[in-house]
C-alpha cells in the first residue's frame, strides 16, 4: 500500500482522530485495567493502594478464591458453577423458545396474531423489576425458592417477550424459499430446521449470547429468589463482599468476565452478512 | 403426469386489518373489490390434459400468479375446486400435492451446493443416497449444469441459477411443474435461449407443466393452449393459432401479436344475407365464412370495432374504395418495412415486404407521404361497441 502524502492539513486531522480515539479508550479501557491490576494486589486492601494503583502485586487472590471460602462465608467456586448452570440453561432454553415464537410471528398468519403482537409490544415497555413481588409470589407457590430452576424458568420463559429483533431478521428471508421448501416437501419443522436456521446463524449466536450474558450478570433476580448462600450466583456472592475483602471482589469480576469473553471469540465468527447472497435475485 | 381441472375458482385477499380502503393501485387495475377483498381471480374454469404445455398470459396484476400458487397450494382457494388426477386437492398441503414449482426469484437455498439444492426434495422423501446421485445427475445433464454441482448459487450467473432451480424442480419427476415468469430477470439473448431450452426439456420429461409469463412471444412459441387473463377473468382460452386467428373479444385481439392489432371505428352492414363493413370510404365484403358465422348469430348492422392486424392491411394503388393515410415514421426491418401511419386520427401500423416475389423493390414511402390501404374480407375482426368478436 502506497503511503498518502502527508499535508500538514491531512497531518493535523491524524493528530485529531487519534487523539480523539486514545482519550476515548482510555476512558473505556481504565476501570477496566483497574479491575484487572487491583485483583492482583498482593494484600487486597483498599489502603495498600499508591494512588490508582497496588504497590505489589500476586496473584494470591485468584487462588483463594478458589481455595479459600472464609470457612464457607464466600465459596466463589460454588457460586461460580451455579451461574454457569442457570447461564446455560438459560441461554439454550431461551434461545429456542425466543426462536421458536419470532418464526411462528414472523412466517404464520392466525387468529390473534396482531393482539399478541401488540400486547407483546406494550409489556415489553414495563421494566423488569415491576413484576418482580409477582415473580416471588408465584415462585412460593411452585416451591422454587432458593432454586435455581426457578432461574432458569423466569429467564427463558420472559425471553419471548422480546421477539422482535429476531422476527425482523426472519422477515428479512425472501418468502421464496419458504414456499420453495414447502413445495419440495418439507414440512413446518423441516423448514425451521433445514432452511431457517442454517440461514439465521448470525441472529442464533446473537440471541445465544445475549440470554448468556443476562443471567450471567443479573442481580436483582437471583439476590430476590435465592436465599442461600450456597444456591448465590456470582453476582448475588460480590454483591454481598464486605469493603475489606476489595481484591477478592476484583479478582471474582475479572474471572466472571472471561467466560463471556471466550463465548465471544467462539461465536463471532459466525455473525458475517450475506448469507443469504446468491439465494434470489432482486 | 397429471391431469387438472379446475372449476370455477375463486380467490379473494381479504382487506388487509389497516382497512386501507384506497390501497394504492388497486383502483387503475380494474379488479373487484367487495367487502370481502380484493377478486384476484375468478370464474376460472379449465381442464387441462395429462402433459400439455398450458401458459397463462395477461397484464401484471391480472391474477396469474395467484392462480399459479393455488395449484402449488401456496394460497388458499377461496371458492371453487381444483382436482388433481381427478383428486379435489382444496385442502392438501403444498408437499403432499407432488407439485414443483420454479419461482421467478429462482429461490435456491444459498446456504446449500448446486448439488444439495437438488437433492434436498429427494432427501425429504427419504430417498437412497444412490438413487439421489443417479437422480441429480440425470437432471444436471439435462440441464447442462453438471459443472457446477459444487458451487453455492452466490457462485453462478442469473442463467444458470435459473437452470438450478429448473432442475431440482425437475428432480423429482413432480405430476406438474409450475414456472412463474422464469426467464424475467434474464436479459434478452439469455431468454431466448432459455427458452429454446424449455422447449426441449419439455419432450424428456414427462410431466404437465403450466407455465405464467406476461410476455406474448413466451406464451405463443411455448404452449400447446394458452389462457389470457384480465382482471381475474379468463379472457381466452386456445391454442396459440386460434387466439391468434380469431380473438374472443378486443383485448385479447390488441394483447395477441406484434405489432397491435389496428383497430377502427366503423359500421357493421346486413344486406340480405351479406355483410360489409365500412370505415371511411372503404366497404369490404366480409369472407363467406365470417358471413356465415355472423348470420348464424343474427347479427345485424350495428356500429363496430373493426380489427386489422398490421400485416394484414395492403397498400393500395387505387385511390377508391381505400383509406388515405399519411405516414409518419417507416421503420426498415430488412425484409418488410413497418409504416405507422394516420388514417384520420387513428394510429394504424402497416407491414409491407420491401420486395415482391421477383426481387424487384417496392415503391417506399417516406414520412408525410400519403398513401391507399385496403384490406381483404377474410381478415376483419369485427367487435361490437362492448369489446365483444361478433363471430362467437
Ligand atoms: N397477498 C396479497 N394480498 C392482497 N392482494 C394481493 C396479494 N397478492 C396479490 N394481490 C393482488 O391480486 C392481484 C393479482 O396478483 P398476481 O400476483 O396474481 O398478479 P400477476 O398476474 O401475477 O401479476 P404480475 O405479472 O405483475 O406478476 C394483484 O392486483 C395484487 O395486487
Ligand atoms: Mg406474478
Amino acid at each position: 500500500m502506497k503511503k498518502m502524502k502527508l499535508t500538514p492539513r491531512r497531518a493535523a486531522d491524524h493528530i485529531l482522530t487519534y487523539t480523539l480515539l486514545l482519550v476515548m479508550s482510555l476512558v473505556f479501557l481504565f476501570p477496566c485495567l483497574w479491575l484487572i491490576l487491583a485483583s492482583l494486589s498482593k494484600t487486597g486492601s483498599l489502603y495498600d493502594f499508591k494512588g490508582f494503583f497496588p504497590s505489589a502485586f500476586s496473584l494470591q487472590t485468584f487462588i483463594d478464591l478458589f481455595t479459600d471460602d472464609v470457612n464457607g462465608l464466600y465459596p466463589y467456586k460454588t457460586w461460580f458453577f451455579n451461574t454457569l448452570y442457570v447461564a446455560v440453561c438459560s441461554a439454550l432454553l431461551g434461545t429456542v423458545l425466543v426462536l421458536l415464537t419470532a418464526y411462528v410471528m414472523s412466517r404464520f398468519r392466525f387468529n390473534g396474531r396482531d393482539t399478541i403482537k401488540k400486547t407483546t409490544l406494550v409489556l415489553g415497555m414495563f421494566p423488569g423489576f415491576m413484576g418482580m413481588t409477582a415473580v416471588y409470589i408465584i415462585m412460593t407457590q411452585l416451591g422454587l425458592i432458593n432454586h435455581l430452576e426457578s432461574l432458569i424458568f423466569f429467564y427463558a420463559a420472559t425471553t419471548p417477550v422480546s421477539y422482535m429483533v429476531q422476527k425482523g431478521y426472519f422477515d428479512s428471508i425472501p418468502a421464496a424459499l419458504f414456499e420453495a421448501a414447502r413445495l419440495d416437501g418439507a414440512t413446518n419443522l423441516e423448514v425451521f430446521l433445514k432452511i431457517t436456521l442454517p440461514l439465521s446463524k448470525p441472529m442464533v449466536v446473537y440471541t445465544m449470547l445475549t440470554q448468556f450474558a443476562w443471567p450471567w450478570s443479573d442481580v436483582l433476580l437471583p439476590k430476590l429468589l435465592l436465599k442461600d448462600r450456597n444456591m448465590w450466583t456470582v453476582a448475588v456472592g460480590l454483591f454481598n463482599l464486605p469493603e475489606t475483602h476489595f481484591a477478592r471482589f476484583a479478582a471474582g469480576s475479572v474471572f466472571i468476565a472471561i467466560p463471556i469473553v471466550i463465548l465471544y471469540f467462539c461465536l463471532v465468527k459466525n455473525i458475517v452478512n450475506g448469507l443469504t447472497a446468491g439465494s434470489v435475485k432482486g | 403426469m397429471a391431469t387438472l381441472r379446475f372449476r370455477n375458482i375463486k380467490k379473494v385477499y381479504p382487506h388487509s386489518e389497516g382497512k386501507k380502503k384506497s390501497g394504492k393501485g388497486e383502483k387503475q387495475s380494474g379488479l373487484q373489490v367487495t367487502d370481502q377483498g380484493v377478486v384476484a381471480v375468478q370464474s376460472f374454469d379449465l381442464d387441462i390434459a395429462d402433459k400439455e404445455f398450458i401458459v397463462l398470459v395477461g397484464p401484471s396484476g391480472c391474477g396469474k400468479s395467484t392462480t399459479l400458487r393455488m395449484v402449488a397450494g401456496l394460497e388458499e382457494i377461496t371458492e371453487g375446486e381444483l382436482y388433481i388426477d381427478d383428486k379435489l386437492v382444496n385442502e392438501v398441503a403444498p408437499k403432499d400435492r407432488d407439485i414443483a414449482m420454479v419461482f421467478q426469484s429462482y429461490a435456491l437455498y444459498p446456504h446449500m451446493t448446486v448439488y444439495e439444492n437438488m437433492a434436498f426434495p429427494l432427501k425429504l422423501q427419504k430417498m437412497s443416497k444412490e438413487e439421489i446421485d443417479k437422480k441429480v445427475r440425470e437432471a444436471a445433464a439435462i440441464l447442462d449444469i453438471t459443472e457446477y454441482l459444487d458451487r453455492k448459487p452466490k457462485a453462478l450467473s442469473g442463467g444458470q441459477r435459473q437452470r438450478v432451480a429448473i432442475g431440482r424442480a425437475i428432480v423429482r419427476s413432480p405430476k406438474a411443474l409450475l414456472m412463474d415468469e422464469p426467464l424475467s430477470n434474464l436479459d434478452a439473448k439469455l431468454r431466448n435461449q432459455m427458452r429454446s431450452e424449455i422447449i426441449k426439456l419439455r419432450q424428456k420429461i414427462d410431466s404437465t407443466f403450466i407455465y405464467v409469463t406476461h410476455d406474448q412471444t413466451e406464451a405463443m412459441t411455448l404452449g400447446d393452449r394458452i389462457v389470457i387473463m384480465k382482471d381475474g377473468f379468463i379472457q381466452q382460452i386456445g391454442t396459440p393459432q386460434e387466439v391468434f386467428d380469431h380473438p374472443s373479444n378486443l383485448f385479447v385481439a390488441g394483447f395477441i401479436g406484434m405489432p397491435q392489432m389496428n383497430f377502427f371505428q366503423a359500421r357493421l352492414t346486413e344486406e340480405s344475407g351479406k355483410y360489409f363493413v365500412s370505415v371511411e370510404d372503404c366497404k369490404v365484403e366480409l369472407s363467406p365464412e365470417k358471413e356465415k358465422n355472423l348470420a348464424a348469430r343474427g347479427v345485424t348492422s350495428q356500429d363496430i370495432t373493426l380489427g386489422v392486424r398490421p400485416s394484414h392491411m395492403v397498400l393500395s394503388d387505387q385511390g377508391s374504395n381505400s383509406l388515405s393515410a399519411t405516414v409518419d415514421v417507416s421503420e426498415m426491418m430488412g425484409s418488410e418495412v413497418h409504416f405507422h401511419v394516420t388514417v384520420r386520427d387513428a394510429d394504424v401500423v402497416v407491414i409491407a415486404p420491401t420486395m415482391d416475389p421477383n426481387g424487384n423493390h417496392i415503391k417506399t414511402f417516406g414520412i408525410g407521404d400519403k398513401l391507399h390501404l385496403t384490406f381483404n374480407g377474410n381478415v376483419c375482426h369485427v367487435f361490437d361497441r362492448d369489446g365483444k368478436n361478433l363471430e362467437f
